[in-house]
């Protein structure tokens, strides 16, 4: 029980830093006060939580969109005429995967134009990598004993995916997931430079101004979004396959 | 029954199975023996479509596998994998009822199923409720053979079942194995590398060498009768002992026989006492107990055995009496 309810404590601690960054920046700012004083930081145009809502739904629009289309590619890679194209997929994902975010995001402005459509469509895509990754190397992983007697015993290729390979792909296709949000919610930040909003605007301002307090106004609650979302991950895994087999590593 | 017809595998060049016909009639247990690499897997993984042969056709009850759907098949012949595989993320009582679930059978029956194989191949029923990580590798392996007995097919297909059992409770499971083989009547196709459990086990041996079948026939003509060299190496020049194991000391005593060689006594009681055995204890024990305590009689009686005598002439004489005995 003790050892359940310590898990809620770094979501619940980042979460605190979070809100804070967001609704209660005077004091973070006047902590801060010794790098100068700020001229755009406290009096922007928009109230901050108005960019924190902007960059999240981005950041949940592009991740749905790169969750159900990696998970729908990952799952047709196992099936006939797709299987084909597994290798040079997994490839091209992880390859695609080195390229830096800013690379893709400023690539996709001569072919996307700019607004917000053609930021999520680049997003959409940069973090589809990570969960089709996973998802191709976690159905690979099932043991090929379990392979054989799952089809052994008469279960159809249709069974054996959605009753064994995908559950015990799972824990793959989650931290696949999980690269995926924390990638985007950063990358999301360049978004601003392509006229989409979000926490961006502020960094870019606040860069374009020399404003250090604008710039980590809008920096600080990226940060902290990111580290919050990935203590909620680490609650899921723990929560649904942690410690399962007795062993500590 | 199980037929395969000039069946070959050539994996990449590599030929696997080479134009292997055997027959498995139904309600025998088939051995199939040989060393590793030789083509066991592969084998019996073309006759549940697991692997698709090269040439050669494979008929299952008269019928051309070619023609049964490949999971209609699958579910009607039991099948346990080399290693095991069981579902890691199923808790052993579902591992158990996979095949009873793609066949929809009621909760209830898939329960009381995997209990009562739990008690079959000796597990605490505890273990229901289990994930395969919780076991060892021994007991795993017995819940793969309790996985496949589930839906009591009639064909079985079982690669190394007991491969990784520890001595004693192979044993068990052997004699269970043996036991329930008697009264079901299976037709099973049983591959190991383990000479003793195939000389134990099988109705019908079929000793394999490099994708082919060299020899084949039943434990006794196999031990007595001569093989070539390949045959003679691979069964080893210890073969009769292991083969006495198959058989009890029921079958060799004389009845009504009074002890006349009074050499039988322990060695630790003074008294001249005769070594008493029942008549269920394999021949292979009844030896060992002649050679520890000196003597060349024993005496037999209980579990339901009239009383008699097992000396060292009759069980010589049991087995050079040939074939009619020895099957
Ligand atoms: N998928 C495969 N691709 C290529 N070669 C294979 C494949 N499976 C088996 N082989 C080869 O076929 C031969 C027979 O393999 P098989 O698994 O049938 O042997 P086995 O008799 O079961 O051995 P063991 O007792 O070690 O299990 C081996 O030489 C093996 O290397
Ligand atoms: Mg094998």
């Amino acid at each position: 029980m003790y050892n359940k309810l310590k898990l809620y404590v770094p979501p619940a601690l980042w979460l605190l830093l979070f809100l804070l960054s967001v609704y209660r920046f005077e004091w973070i700012a006047q902590w801060l006060s010794f790098l100068g004083p700020s001229k755009g930081a406290l009096r922007a145009r928009a109230p901050l939580s108005f960019y924190v809502f902007q960059h999240v739904r981005l950041v949940l629009i592009s991740t749905f969109f790169s969750m159900v289309l990696g998970i729908t590619l990952g799952l047709l890679t196992r099936f006939r005429p797709f299987r084909e194209f597994k290798e040079p997929l997994l490839q091209t994902a992880t390859f695609l995967q080195t390229l830096p975010s800013i690379a893709i995001l400023a690539l996709s402005v001569p072919l996307l134009g700019y607004g917000q459509a053609p930021v999520v469509i680049a997003l959409v895509f940069y973090g589809l990598l990570p969960i089709l990754r996973n998802i191709i190397q976690g159905l690979d992983s099932v043991p090929e004993e379990v392979r054989l007697s799952a089809a052994g015993m008469g279960m159809t290729p249709w069974q054996r995916l959605i009753d064994v390979e995908w559950p015990l792909a799972l824990p793959a296709v989650l931290a696949g997931i999980k690269t995926s949000v924390i990638i985007n919610v950063s990358a999301a930040t360049i978004g601003a430079t392509m006229g989409a909003g979000g926490l961006g605007v502020l960094i870019v301002n606040g860069i374009r101004t020399m404003d250090i307090m604008l710039i980590i106004k809008g920096a600080l609650p990226v940060s902290l979004m990111a580290f919050l979302i990935n203590s909620i991950f680490t609650l899921l895994e723990e929560q649904w396959f942690g410690n399962r087999d007795g062993v500590r590593l | 029954m199980i037929q395969t017809k000039n069946l070959t595998k050539i994996y990449n060049g590599i030929t696997a199975v080479d134009n292997v016909s055997l027959e498995v009639p139904s309600g025998e247990l088939c051995v199939l023996l040989g060393p590793s690499g030789c083509g066991k897997s592969t084998l019996l993984k073309m006759i549940n479509a697991l692997v698709p042969p090269t040439s050669g056709e494979i008929f299952v009850n008269g019928k051309n596998t070619h023609d049964i759907p490949v999971e209609l098949l699958r579910r009607g012949i039991g099948y346990v994998v080399q290693n095991v595989g069981l579902f890691p993320h199923y808790t052993v009582m579902r591992n158990i009822g996979v095949v009873m679930k793609l066949l929809n059978k009621p909760k209830e029956d898939i329960e009381k199923r995997a209990l009562f194989l739990l008690d079959l191949i000796g597990l605490p029923r505890s273990y229901a409720s289990r994930y395969p990580r919780e076991l060892s590798g021994g007991e795993a392996q017995r819940v793969g053979v309790a996985r496949a007995l589930a839906a009591d097919p009639a064909i079985l297909l079982m690669d190394e079942p007991f491969g990784s059992v520890d001595p004693l409770n192979r044993e068990h499971l052997q004699n269970s194995f043996t036991e329930i083989q008697k009264t079901l009547k299976k037709t099973v196709l049983f591959v190991t590398h383990d000479v003793s459990e195939a000389l134990m086990l099988g109705d019908r041996i079929l000793l394999m060498q490099e994708g082919r079948i060299v020899r084949e026939g039943t434990p006794g003509d196999l031990v007595f009768q001569e093989g070539d060299n390949f045959s003679q190496a691979f069964f080893g020049s210890e073969m009769a002992l292991k083969l006495l194991s198959r058989y009890r000391v029921g079958q060799a005593y004389t009845k009504g026989m009074k002890i006349q060689n009074a050499a039988c006594q322990p060695s630790r009681v003074g008294e001249a006492i005769p070594c008493l055995v029942s008549g269920n204890m394999p021949l292979s024990e009844a030896l060992s107990l002649m050679i520890i305590n000196g003597c060349r009689e024993l005496a037999v009686s209980g579990d339901g055995f009239p009383q008699g005598t097992l000396s060292f002439e009759s069980l010589l004489s049991y087995f050079r009496k040939g074939a009619p005995n020895v099957q």
